[in-house]
């Protein structure tokens, strides 16, 4: 069930009058909303549901075992390893095994002992990296005395709330759980605010997203070697904006959604091409992703705290298995080791710079940060090494004869840089502005903009990226 | 911003922009400041956002009933979605012969014109009528949800 489909328009319907026809019953009103989610869910597959419930109860419990064990430090730290470990097994079955298989295999036919190795084919359940991280992220908050213990149903609808089910933002326990305890207490601005996202979403995914992703970017990247360099470029400016508004708008929406059923969603964008370093990027983009990393990997493996050939290690370290986490190839891996190795590179220059060495300028830091996302991009988004190798070899080239790039893509690309261009609280303020109008005119403005909306969007709704992972 | 420069009056202003999160802090993009005194009131938020939504579901269905025509051929054929079918054909046939249609076919139209241009000076002139009333959609389980047209239930 996509978010951009009637379907889904009419289950949130439902959803949302249910919710607050029961907003004086507050356990009623989670078992609802947790019934709906799985619902949601097992739109997909009704098997994985429960997956989901399976891993709600056993962050639940582990994280009983370790608040029962508070005077046994030994045990509170076993227990926690466990807990992570069966974590870590559920996400490497599914998403891992085929990978690891397969390298295992071209390494036993690499050292001359080949086999016909069986290896199964594992369905990926959806979003299943975003849940688990959830819960590994609850169990090390108990352990570290972050947060307080969830109860079972809070702890069940935390998992499996379908608005950050498939796609995140990565919701924490510290912060969605003080909420579900209570029956939410909201105002006009965060139903305005509500709305705008969804409306906003809406606008980023049918129609710069899909467009881009349909028109161009989808057939440039399947087979790179028959474009001209010129349409691989701007391909790989095309993507940098296609995932941006897909995952933007995929956030915005569930943010909105959230909001309008009275609960508030952590940022997750914040205009991230405007990063003048990619230490500032990964403060702007997938920002629960990142403060994630940052506080269960990065931190864990040492941070700052021990000198600086270990800072450079956990930094890289933290990217490359960032990278793993979207995907079992190696182009991930790739990926994440671009992105960790500059950011590794960024700290040695400033800790290490000359001072005389002159500054860069904040727009050619923005220039230069945007390049090096852009050209990691092509990894991320190529199906194999090779292919990205060809789109390189492709763009070096130099063949700029032509483009299949038509004015709209090309304006829809424009389109989605300038996005980066508008104040950071420009929807604040339009949900300042809507709160005080009449609800029948901002249902009638609502109804015109997804009208237009509808009128230009591509045919069919292409799932998001990140449902992938 | 130096002492010297007034402050600004606008309360997002003051603002900080989003910062990482930490373990127990959070910033959400739906937190407004509070309405300020003299503002329209703040009661009843649930049923402002429920009139804003239903008078917005019902636009669309006005407005836009092809979608709805297009989603309930995306149904599983069956016993209990044939009356659904049956409804969404009627009440889009009933829609269209007032001209209810006419602002979405002329959006539709006008921007499958200028999605057809190219670099090089064609004019789009390849939009025509099949662009903007596509086919039912195959009922294969695998395309229903790749394939269903329009989102007006919002």
């Amino acid at each position: 069930m996509l978010f951009p489909t009637l379907t889904f328009g009419l289950f949130f319907l439902a959803v949302f009058t249910g919710a607050w026809l029961l907003r004086n019953e507050n356990e009623w009103r989670k078992i609802l909303l947790l019934i709906a989610s799985w619902i949601f869910y097992g739109a997909w597959d009704w098997r994985f549901v429960a997956l989901l419930i399976v891993s709600g109860f056993l962050n639940w419990g582990a994280a009983r075992l370790i608040l029962y064990f508070e005077d046994d430090a030994r045990k509170r730290k076993l227990t926690l390893i466990l807990g992570v470990i069966a974590n870590l097994c559920i996400l490497g079955w599914f998403k891992y095994y085929g990978f690891f298989m397969e390298q295992f295999a071209a390494l036993l036919t690499g050292l001359g002992w080949e086999r016909d190795l069986y290896i199964m084919q594992v369905v990926l359940p959806v979003g299943i990296s975003f849940f688990t991280f959830q819960g590994m992220s609850y169990l090390i908050d108990i352990y570290r005395r972050q947060t307080e213990p969830a109860r079972l149903l809070d702890m069940v609808l935390l998992m499996s709330f379908f608005p950050h089910l498939v796609a995140g933002p990565i919701v924490r326990a510290s912060h969605l759980i003080p909420q579900f305890e209570k029956v939410p207490k909201i105002d006009r601005g965060v139903m305005a605010m509500g709305l705008l996202l969804i409306v906003w979403g809406l606008f980023k995914k049918t129609i710069i997203a899909s467009y881009l992703a349909t028109d161009f970017v989808d057939p440039v990247f399947f087979d790179p070697s028959a474009h001209t360099s010129l349409d691989l470029v701007l391909a790989a400016y095309g993507y940098a904006v296609q995932i941006y508004c897909d995952f933007s708008a995929y956030s915005d929406m569930a943010i909105g959604l959230a909001a309008l059923l009275g609960y508030r969603f952590p940022h997750n964008f914040n205009q991230p091409y405007r990063a003048s370093t990619l230490q500032d990027f990964w403060r702007r983009w997938h920002i629960s992703l990142s403060s994630w990393l940052r506080d269960y990997l990065y931190i864990s493996l040492g941070g700052s705290r021990h000198g600086q050939i270990r800072l450079y290690f956990a930094l890289t370290m933290t990217m490359l298995l960032g990278g793993l986490w979207h995907g079992a190839s190696w182009n991930f891996v790739i990926w994440g080791a671009i992105h960790g190795g500059v950011l590794a590179a960024e700290r040695m220059w400033w800790q290490h710079r000359p001072e005389s060495a002159p500054k860069l300028p904040r727009w050619a830091g923005i220039l230069v940060t945007f390049h090096i996302v852009t050209f990691a991009w092509i990894f991320f988004r190529s199906a194999t090494f090779d292919d990205a190798s060809t789109y390189l070899a492709g763009i070096a080239a130099l063949d700029f004869a032509g483009t299949m790039l038509t004015p709209v893509g090309l304006a829809l690309i424009v389109i989605g840089m300038a996005l980066h261009a508008l104040p950071p609280q420009a929807i604040q303020h339009n949900a300042m502005r809507l709160r005080r109008i009449s609800a029948v005119w901002v249902g009638l403005g609502t109804g015109v903009l997804i009208l237009i909306i509808d009128a230009m969007r591509a045919e069919g709704v292409e799932p998001f990226i990140y449902y992938q992972f | 911003m130096t002492d010297t420069e007034p402050k600004s009056a606008d309360p997002l202003e003051e603002a900080p922009l989003p910062k990482p999160l930490t373990g127990t802090t959070m910033t959400s993009p739906v937190d407004l400041p509070p309405m300020e005194d003299g503002e329209a009131g703040d009661d009843h938020p649930v049923r402002w956002a429920a009139i804003a939504i239903a008078t917005a579901t019902a636009f669309l269905a006005i407005f836009n009933a092809s979608a709805l025509q297009g989603w309930a051929f995306g149904l599983t054929p069956s016993a209990e979605t044939q009356p659904v079918v049956e409804a969404a054909v009627q009440w889009n046939e009933r829609t269209s012969a007032l001209g209810l249609d006419r602002p979405y076919r002329a959006m539709h139209e006008a921007w499958q014109g200028l999605v057809a241009i190219e670099f090089g000076g064609d004019d789009g002139e390849t939009a025509n009528e099949e662009d903007i009333a596509p086919p039912p959609p195959t009922t294969a389980e695998d395309d229903e949800q790749a394939s269903e047209p329009g989102f007006s239930g919002l």
